[in-house]
């Protein structure tokens, strides 16, 4: 019997892109195939062999362009918001959907209960609930030099995500979203297009000074959200379903259990 | 930018954004739905169509907009508002300019999608509704605010300045306030029907012609026939969200029938885009008002809202739903489960023929699973496992579905056996409504998708 093969891989986009760029360069067989995101190898399998891959962009690209041109953009979509998905398995999941995309081509998302494709909508189901939460509860503060700042600490890789909603939105200010688990910052000034930066190249301690304005803004806010509430109505209860703890961590006006 | 404008002030405006908070939280609408519109270079802002919520209150609702009275000041006494004029409370009023400020402070740190401005009536409806316009004149003209702004139009302000003010909103809401007009009468004596129904045929007409632009500051020009792209991008849009509602339940003694009936004429005849319910709550304790030990009727609300959605997307008429013989909703049963054991006689459907609109009529199938199964069964025939997948509740629809000639158990399809099921499976109710489970806030249904409700 031929030996399992298993390509580990760093689970970043390029990283898994590149992981299946080998897998079919190698024809070996999908079927005797496992892709790995290397942070899960806890227990090795005594009978396999392992490979492991390195992202390189330019595999990486060759990777994204036939899944947009072979498949389709909507796709692509799904595809990236899957490997941005913290969950363990993505890289595999996403290797078994892209096999049938390039045997089906662009009808593979209408099979939603396949089981190669149904993984993968899970994935980006999970992304995409928590880019909408990230949306509705990002909270920027003016520092003093009037760059907006937003700290975030998201379960998935999201930033890039939700810097085209700012971007949009808030197009002429200067502001930075910054990823406080993966120390990765967004960054847009005025009227440019938005940057994704390594927090290491960030001055922290310019992040700490808080406009004038912006004390008393909050206490406003505060004061907005505290006399909205019908009392008739309260109801902790549905307000921690909307609006659950984890979330909450940089939102002053809301009580924050620290875990 | 303004850095000035509120430090020697902060606590002259944060008590009046307490007031004027505080006397606006009673409108139920909070919703920033039905716009999309791209951000602008020189300007702040965009809209989402689906709408966004940034907060959720202490009573679990949604804090979209910044919701504001202008002022509590009013010349009128209608007995069930906090601002009725005989009531000794503190009033006071913002400036437009303190308006425009805390919405662009708000939006820009992403407390907000907008502003929903309403307002006592101070002197009187013209004077009321000029401030209004130039708040909303002052944040899109000189702030270029592009995001959401909701405007009360005032009853009795003359038509060309609601005209004007539609042209700077997206959404324009005009309350009802009481179904009928009897209740109005008893309730709000300085208010008449009529003055409340004429802005709103106003404001949909001008939605639907689009026969006015403005032009220049103060003058309405009738449209010239002309369709050239160039010409019509200059055109400003009318109210482009639509207009909305509110309609005060359980102050006076309407049936849930008469008051979907009413509903369902303001989106036939007046093209409203929202009906919201808003569940009375006995803030004046005027004698005329009952009393309601209970607290607020919020049983009765959720099953309005519910059926409203039977109104809006799942193609049901008011008639289907309750009737002059069964006047009032079933306590136990949502309105959609309730239709459904009342026509047996069109169950059980199989799933991989049915039309979509039979499939919403299933208890159990909603709007997105209805349309995922359209989707799926193009390449698949379906068993219940998929319907599982595709989000189907299972446990509700058994009684009304076949997969390929086949119910998933052996059951009965008799009203008496699929009742004593059907209870025994909790229905998701608000939490604060009695019941426990999950539970999608009602004034974001169309906002945020339909998880539970009506499966
Ligand atoms: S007109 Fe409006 S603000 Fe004035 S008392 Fe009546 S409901 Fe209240």
């Amino acid at each position: 019997m031929k030996p399992k093969r298993i390509y580990r891989c760093d689970g970043s986009v390029d990283g898994i892109f590149t992981a299946i760029y080998d897998a079919y360069e190698s024809r070996y067989g999908h079927a005797d195939i496992v892709i790995t995101e290397t942070d899960e190898n806890t227990n090795l399998e005594l009978f396999a062999e392992y490979i492991d891959t390195f992202a390189d962009e330019e595999k990486s690209e060759k990777v994204a362009a036939s899944i947009k041109t072979k498949i389709s953009l909507d796709a692509y979509e799904v595809v990236i918001k899957s490997a941005l998905s913290t969950k363990k398995g993505r890289a595999d999941a996403i290797y078994r959907f892209l096999q049938l995309g390039f045997a089906t081509g662009r009808s593979v998302l209408n099979q939603l209960s396949h089981p190669y494709v149904l993984p993968v909508f899970e994935l980006e189901r999970g992304v995409n609930n928590e880019i909408s939460h990230y949306l509705q509860f990002v909270r920027f503060s003016e520092l003093k030099n009037t760059i907006l700042l937003s700290r975030v600490r998201p379960e998935n890789n999201i930033i890039t995500l939700i810097a085209p909603h700012f971007e949009d939105r808030l197009t002429e200010e200067n502001w930075m979203i910054y990823d406080e688990g993966r120390n990765l910052a967004a960054i847009h000034k005025s009227r440019y297009p938005w940057v994704l930066v390594d927090g290491k190249e960030l001055n922290r301690s310019s992040l700490e000074q808080f406009s004038d304005l912006e004390l008393d803004m909050q206490i406003f806010w505060q004061t907005f959200v505290d006399t909205i509430a019908i009392k008739e109505r309260i109801s902790e209860k549905l307000q921690k379903q909307m609006l659950p703890n984890r979330y909450r961590e940089f939102m002053r006006e809301m009580p924050y259990k620290v875990k | 930018m303004n850095q000035v404008l509120f430090s020697d002030k902060t606590n002259s405006i944060a008590e009046k954004l307490s007031i004027l908070s505080d006397a606006a939280k009673y409108d139920v609408a909070c919703t920033s739905s039905g716009v999309d519109r791209k951000g602008v270079a020189g300007s702040i802002g965009n809209t989402v169509a689906a709408g966004l919520c940034h907060c959720f209150a202490a009573d679990g609702r949604c804090i979209s907009l910044l919701k504001i009275l202008f002022s509590n000041e009013c010349i009128y006494d209608c007995k069930y508002c906090v601002n009725r004029s005989s009531r000794d409370v503190v009033r006071t009023s913002f400036t437009p300019k303190e308006v425009a400020d805390l919405t662009i402070e708000f939006y820009r740190r992403n407390y907000i999608e907008g502003l929903f401005l309403s307002s006592g009536v101070v002197k009187n409806p013209n004077y009321t509704m000029e401030q209004l316009y130039e708040t909303l004149r002052l944040l899109r003209e000189e702030y270029h605010f592009n995001g959401y702004i909701h405007v009360k139009g005032i009853p009795g302000a003359d038509d060309l300045l609601i005209e004007k003010t539609g042209y700077l909103a997206d959404r324009m809401s005009i309350n009802l306030e009481l179904p009928t007009a009897e209740g109005l009468k008893s309730l709000a004596p300085n208010k008449n029907r009529t003055n409340i129904l004429r802005p709103m045929k106003q404001i949909q007409l001008g939605k639907e012609a689009s026969k006015y632009r403005l032009h220049g500051r103060n003058e309405i020009v009738v449209r010239r026939n002309n369709t050239q792209l160039a010409v019509r991008k200059q055109e400003k849009l009318f109210v482009p969200a639509g207009q909305s509602t509110q309609m005060i339940i359980g102050a006076t003694p309407e049936t849930d029938y008469q008051i979907i009936k009413v509903a369902e004429s303001l989106y036939d005849k007046f093209d409203l885009k929202r009906v919201f319910y808003s569940a009375f709550i006995n803030t004046t304790q005027d004698s005329s008002l009952p009393s309601l030990p209970g607290g607020p009727p919020l049983l009765r609300e959720h099953r309005l809202y519910q059926a409203d959605w039977l109104l809006r997307f799942y193609g049901f008429e008011a008639d289907e739903i309750l009737s002059e013989n069964t006047p009032n909703f079933n306590v136990l049963l949502d309105p959609k489960c309730n239709w459904a054991l009342s026509h047996l006689e069109l169950f059980p459907l199989e799933v991989n023929m049915a039309d979509y609109y039979a499939l919403l009529r299933v208890p159990g199938i909603g709007v997105k699973s209805a349309r995922r199964i359209v989707a799926a069964r193009k390449t698949a025939i379906l068993d219940y496992a998929d319907l599982k997948k595709l989000g189907v509740v299972l446990k509700r629809s058994i009684y009304f579905i076949t997969c390929s000639g086949k119910m998933m158990y052996p059951v009965k399809i008799e009203a008496d056996y699929i009742i004593n099921h059907m209870l025994e499976i909790k229905e998701k109710l608000p939490a604060g409504v009695g019941g426990s489970g999950v539970y999608q806030q009602l004034s974001l249904f169309d906002d945020m998708g339909s998880k539970n409700i009506l499966m």
